[in-house]
């Protein structure tokens, strides 16, 4: 076994991992050796193929098929250098107060997350697409909004030259979405950080931890030889994703000491939801996410946001298959999307678990208020695409494959609550949350609001298993706010913790 | 193929063709492709999973015996696409999420193809053109 030693480690280069590296970057320059143990590959920008297949090989964890305990929703977890950061669209909102107020972590206040996101808006470039970059699918998504009354706002983005590729969701292969693979990694390995790929780390004890090094078929090969490794270090930050800082932290043994460890976790489950118009429209070319409707998130607990994803997964997301369901995936230059985005609420039975092999198990039932959301948001999508222009919507629990225009008063009675039915539709979850929330209470929550493990002086978290309930919007940027946070106790604490 | 039999693959397809009807004229190549493309994601997975793979295509094969009398394989279309949609309504959640699954495998192998994008309309541009339709 080789032996490492060094005064921080970050486990994951994701959101959270990323921007507690380049916050304690500086620290390399006063002789504090850091690393970052990335499980994944850093690919080199011609692996960014825009193949689905090829790209969810390469960018998730268990190529992004990843099934719930009960088989009822799919996870996607992105894996990699910068983590889930190259894969999502971008997409930067502040969460709102009223949010962190439903959180009620004591000390966590919203003014101290929100200043800490202007930060990195800045640092990411995030900024609105003009206009004349947005597509159909887009401006469609705005228009059936604004006829309706339902508010709708335009996403801020993180990219940097965006040719409109429209794969985002497989990576950018112009490199222009700013993840921490492009903006934070760098930078803190400029200032001496040091950050190893391909290094899954297997155990988690105090102040040491047991990781193994094995490539990947692609990407560049790690900076370590292969093997396992035995690593010294006096600080540990623990920013492997929802699920996998929970697994880590089971496999390592901490469930006798924290009763909460894997609990409360909450995954906005998700659904997409098609319309077809008579002519072709710009869709899968063009930053794929451009607006999103809080209309009903408070009174139905759900968001709807354009989107437009790839045949495949466009595909697997159709409820149906046969001469219909080919028809619609043939019009695929007259489709507009829309994902729906349900607020779960944080439930201690929803939790990551071990198998007898140490593998993440995620048990998560979907409850009867979360699969309301999602009924109720399809006939809420599909008066949206009508009011559009469609001349025909499909909702994954319609009663016929397709609800035509002429059929759109009806469109109560031609969705049903009761064909919403876990197993029969698609969901699935990008946005996984909790598993080490913060709080003060041991029986409750993993962290205290700065992501130091209960009891634990040296162990930190950095990720989104921070968040005590849901985001109730896409979380990036409020895991970047939080590890920020969780950098800057470390940077105070420092002479008391080396 | 590493991890289909060749009795699973000759349901698997079955089904594809049940599923996409495309997949009736594929070429031998596309043919190839799609199973090459579900062989390696089984590859990926648990070998539990390949298991239940081929016992639930079993199931679905001598499942239309009932109402049927005869295989799935050699249902006429109208009535394989009657016993697969009941899979999919089915009242007990593992027959609809093993449906579920293998129809997500076959549009893995099949729409997973970038051989098969212009027949759906969809191609790529990483490059400006963003916006020509």
């Amino acid at each position: 076994m080789f032996e490492k030693a060094f005064d921080i480690v970050i486990i994951g280069s994701g959101a959270g991992g990323g921007a507690v590296a380049k916050e304690l970057a500086p620290l390399c320059g006063e002789g504090i050796r850091i690393a970052v143990l990335e499980w994944g590959p850093k690919l080199r920008n011609d692996e960014f193929t825009g193949n689905e297949v090829d790209m969810a090989r390469k960018l998730f964890v268990d190529s992004g098929g990843m099934l719930t305990k009960d088989g009822s929703m799919t996870l996607a977890m992105g894996k990699g250098y910068g983590g889930s950061t190259v894969s999502y669209t971008g997409t930067s909102l502040t969460v709102p107060k009223e949010v962190v107020d439903r959180w009620a972590v004591p000390g966590l206040s919203h003014g101290d997350i929100a200043s800490r996101a202007e930060k990195y808006l800045e640092e990411n470039n995030v900024h609105l697409q003009p206009e004349e970059l947005l597509n159909d699918n887009n401006r469609l998504f705005r228009k059936g909004c604004r006829t309706l009354g339902y508010s709708v706002e335009q996403f801020p983005l993180n990219l940097k030259g965006c040719k409109g590729a429209g794969v985002c969701n497989l990576g950018c292969p112009n490199q222009a979405k700013q993840g921490t693979h492009l903006v934070q990694l760098p930078e803190a390995e400029r200032a001496g950080v040091e950050v190893v790929t391909n290094c899954r780390v297997e155990h988690v004890g105090i102040q040491e931890l047991e990781a193994v090094v094995e490539n990947a078929p692609f990407g560049d090969p790690s900076t370590w030889d292969e093997g396992r490794y035995r690593i010294s270090a006096k600080i540990i930050v623990v920013c492997a994703g929802a699920v996998h800082s929970s697994a880590l932290f089971l496999n390592s043994g901490f469930g006798d000491r924290l009763p909460a460890l894997g609990r409360y976790l909450t995954l906005h489950p998700a659904l997409i939801l098609v319309g077809e118009h008579l002519h072709p429209i710009s869709n899968f070319q063009g930053h794929p996410k451009s607006f999103f409707c809080d209309h009903f998130w408070r009174s139905d607990g759900f968001l709807l946001e354009s989107c437009m994803y790839y045949p495949f997964i466009t595909a697997k997301n159709l409820v149906g298959f046969g001469p219909e369901h080919s028809q619609l995936m043939q019009a695929f230059q007259r489709l507009q999307m829309i994902l729906v985005l349900a607020v779960d609420q944080a439930e201690a039975d929803n939790r990551v678990e071990i198998d007898g092999q140490g593998n993440p198990v995620v048990d998560y039932t979907l409850s009867s208020s979360t699969l309301d959301s999602l009924y109720l948001s399809m006939k809420a999508a599909s008066r949206i695409f009508f009011a559009a222009g469609a001349a025909r919507v499909h909702a994954p629990a319609g009663e016929r494959f397709f609800i035509e225009a002429a059929e759109a008063g009806d469109i109560e009675e031609l969705i049903s609550r009761n064909k919403v039915v876990p197993g029969r539709i698609s969901i699935t979850s990008a946005h996984l949350m909790g598993g080490c929330r913060m709080g003060e209470d041991l029986q409750t929550s993993v962290t205290d609001s700065w992501g130091r493990v209960h009891g634990h002086p040296g162990l930190f978290v950095a990720d989104s298993s921070l968040l005590p309930r849901a985001n109730e919007i896409n979380p990036y940027l409020t895991v970047m706010a939080l590890a920020d946070r969780v950098a800057e106790r470390i940077r105070s604490d420092i002479g008391e913790l080396l | 193929m590493k991890n289909l039999d060749p009795d699973t693959v000759k349901r698997l397809e079955t089904v594809a063709a049940i599923v996409v009807p495309g997949y009736s004229s594929i070429d031998s190549e596309g043919r190839v492709r799609f199973l090459d493309v579900i062989d390696e994601a089984l590859g990926e997975r648990p070998e539990s999973m390949q298991r239940q793979l081929a016992l639930f295509l079993k199931v679905l094969n001598v499942a239309p015996y009932l109402r049927w009398g005869r295989p799935l394989a050699r249902l006429e279309t109208v009535d394989a696409e009657r016993a697969l949609r009941w899979f999919q309504e089915a009242p007990i959640a593992k027959l609809r999420q093993g449906f579920w699954g293998l129809k997500t495998l076959v549009f893995m192998g099949y729409y997973g193809q970038s051989e098969v994008w212009p027949e759906v309309g969809y191609s790529q541009d990483f490059d400006g053109g963003a916006f020509d339709v």
